[in-house]
């Protein structure tokens, strides 16, 4: 059985779809995957409505029902599919931002104003030296054993 | 001569340009912003038609050209149709 918002002609077909029933997105998304088999043009048909125009490019090597209906199903996967990404989009987010901050881009978050003020951290900041590593061994050992000799 | 309307709300003026500027050595071609939409005129060329592209064809693939156009620009986050696109086109 055709579908009544479908018309079907010699090598052409017209798909008439709610408009507010699918995104515009998932209409032009069909109408994409056409345009390799067919001339597809798109138009308003009516109040409310969109039409897929489709022709054939090799005449008389159409098969319009069988047509029509992929493309109603396809513009209907391809809603779907947009709205599974909508739906993921806040989920895909909050992993983003567990991964790599709040900020989400993979930038670590920006110091605060009070971080800023506070000045770099004594004990790691650049030049020091908490395990004496850039301490030569005369500067390090030579200290302990003068010490050591003025002991006991 | 076959006349094509597109609508302003559907096709991007700036993929009709750009469908009009390829198709241009094959056909003379006569770009128009009308209230409810866009209307290109297409005329094929003698030499086109003197290798079998029939007008027909040749409007055809211009349409298939400008949606998907639209569509590639549209999925890019560029589309902006604009009348000023049309205008100064062969």
């Amino acid at each position: 059985m055709i579908d009544p918002g479908t018309t079907l002609a010699p090598d052409r077909v017209e798909v008439r779809l709610e408009e507010a029933a699918f995104p515009r997105d998932a209409v032009y998304g069909a109408a994409y995957t056409f345009i390799d088999r067919c001339y597809v043009r798109l138009d308003r048909a009516g109040d409310g409505h969109l039409a897929i125009v489709l022709r054939a490019k090799i005449p008389g090597k159409m098969n319009g029902e069988a047509l029509a209906a992929e493309v109603r199903d396809e513009v209907f996967a391809q809603a779907f599919r947009l709205r599974l990404a909508e739906d993921g989009r806040e989920l895909t987010a909050a992993i983003v931002a567990g991964a790599f901050g709040a900020g989400g881009s993979g930038e670590p978050a920006e110091p605060s104003i009070d971080d800023l003020l506070a000045g770099p951290d004594d004990a790691f900041s650049a030049g020091s030296d908490p395990l004496g590593i850039a301490q030569s061994w005369e500067e390090k050992y030579a200290k302990k054993a003068a010490k050591g000799e003025q002991g006991p | 001569m076959i006349e094509l309307r597109f609508h302003h709300e559907l096709y991007d003026g700036f993929a009709l340009d750009e469908a009009a500027k390829v198709y241009a050595p094959y056909a003379d071609l006569a770009l128009e912003r009308e209230p409810e939409g866009y209307v290109i005129r297409l005329t094929a060329s003698a030499e086109s038609t003197k290798q079998g592209i029939d007008e027909r064809t040749l409007s055809a693939e211009l349409a298939n050209f400008a949606l998907g156009l639209t569509i590639e620009r549209q999925a890019a986050g560029e589309l902006g149709a604009g009348p000023d696109a049309i205008e100064g086109t062969p």
